[in-house]
């Protein structure tokens, strides 16, 4: 009886725990990995690729930009159609620094762009999910802000 | 002999598998988290306005830092210009209502609307922050605090 539950206790805890592994099986390269996927989510917004972009988003994604809070791809349906009157884009992120908590990582950068050519800065952070091999955003917050004195 | 070798084999795997599991971070998801992680939130910005600095900082990792008036504060930055001005008599007033906030094992994120004023001027803060396990309760990691200009930006 004691060796049935020993033996039960294997076969049916062995998922539970590979699983678990899995869950948290950080990598020396998550970081370079979230830090691509910004970069690839914002360069394929900046080229109008929304197909793209919408793979590297969850389905439960939404986002803070331009002051309003947009649910699922409601922001990236806006840019699409901006773009389609004309709207050009360009992003420069610079340095992703990023904090990986298992599976869920967070981010922050600087993204030094322009809107129709008028030089523009964001200052941007996001929640992401690890998703297979990859990550996908859950949340984006993109603040726009004043250029410094400098600039 | 067969049933002998598989309860061997059975030993092996519980034996080689617990110390793996056990070096994963617990996963002790509670039903009061989403609230924990609001409540925490609240009491933060509650904190930072009646001036109780000390209390604020130790809501927040040691690591934490914030997007703020367009700018990046590394570690207690912002808590310390937030003390320097209130020493000057500024009055920073908060009023968060509902944060949506998202659990995920021991970490954390949440956004919210921050209807509030400085020296009585109405100001809206549109936030996102994240938060991290600690004990039975959760700390701040990350906040990024956007002042928005109009209500109807909501």
């Amino acid at each position: 009886m004691g060796k049935a539950i020993l033996i039960a206790a294997a076969l049916f805890g062995l998922p539970a725990i590979a699983q678990a592994r899995v869950d948290c099986a950080a990598k020396a390269s998550d970081a370079p990995d979230v830090e691509r996927t910004v970069k690839t989510f914002l360069t394929a917004i900046a080229r109008s690729d929304m197909a793209e972009a919408r793979k590297l988003t969850s389905e439960r994604f939404h986002s803070f930009d331009a002051r309003t809070h947009f649910v699922g791809p409601a922001l990236l349906d806006l840019v699409e159609d901006r773009q389609k009157q004309g709207l050009k884009l360009e992003f420069g992120i610079g340095k992703v620094e990023t904090v990986i908590h298992c599976d869920i990582a967070w981010a922050h950068w600087v993204n030094e762009g322009a809107i129709d050519g008028a030089p523009t800065i964001w200052q941007e952070s996001g929640v992401l999910r690890r998703a297979g091999n990859g990550w996908i955003f859950e949340f984006l917050h993109s603040e726009k802000i004043p250029p410094s004195p400098a600039n | 002999m067969r049933k002998s070798m598989l309860t061997a084999a059975s030993c092996v795997l519980l034996v080689t598998a617990v110390p793996a599991t056990a070096g994963t971070p617990a996963c002790a998801t509670k039903a009061s988290d989403t609230a924990d992680v609001e409540a925490t939130i609240k009491n933060f910005f509650a904190t930072i306005e009646r001036g109780d600095i000390a209390d604020a900082r130790k809501m927040t990792t040691p690591g934490f830092h914030a997007f703020d008036v367009g700018k990046h504060f590394a570690g207690p930055e912002l808590l310390d210009m937030i003390e320097g001005a209130q020493k000057q008599g500024r009055k920073i007033g908060f009023g968060i209502d509902k944060v949506e906030a998202n659990v995920d094992c021991n970490f954390a994120w949440a956004h919210w609307l921050n209807p509030g004023n400085i020296d009585e001027t109405p100001i809206t803060w549109q936030e996102s922050g994240v938060l991290r396990r600690a004990g039975k309760g959760w700390i701040i990691e990350f906040i990024h605090s956007e002042r928005i200009s109009s209500p109807a930006a909501k």
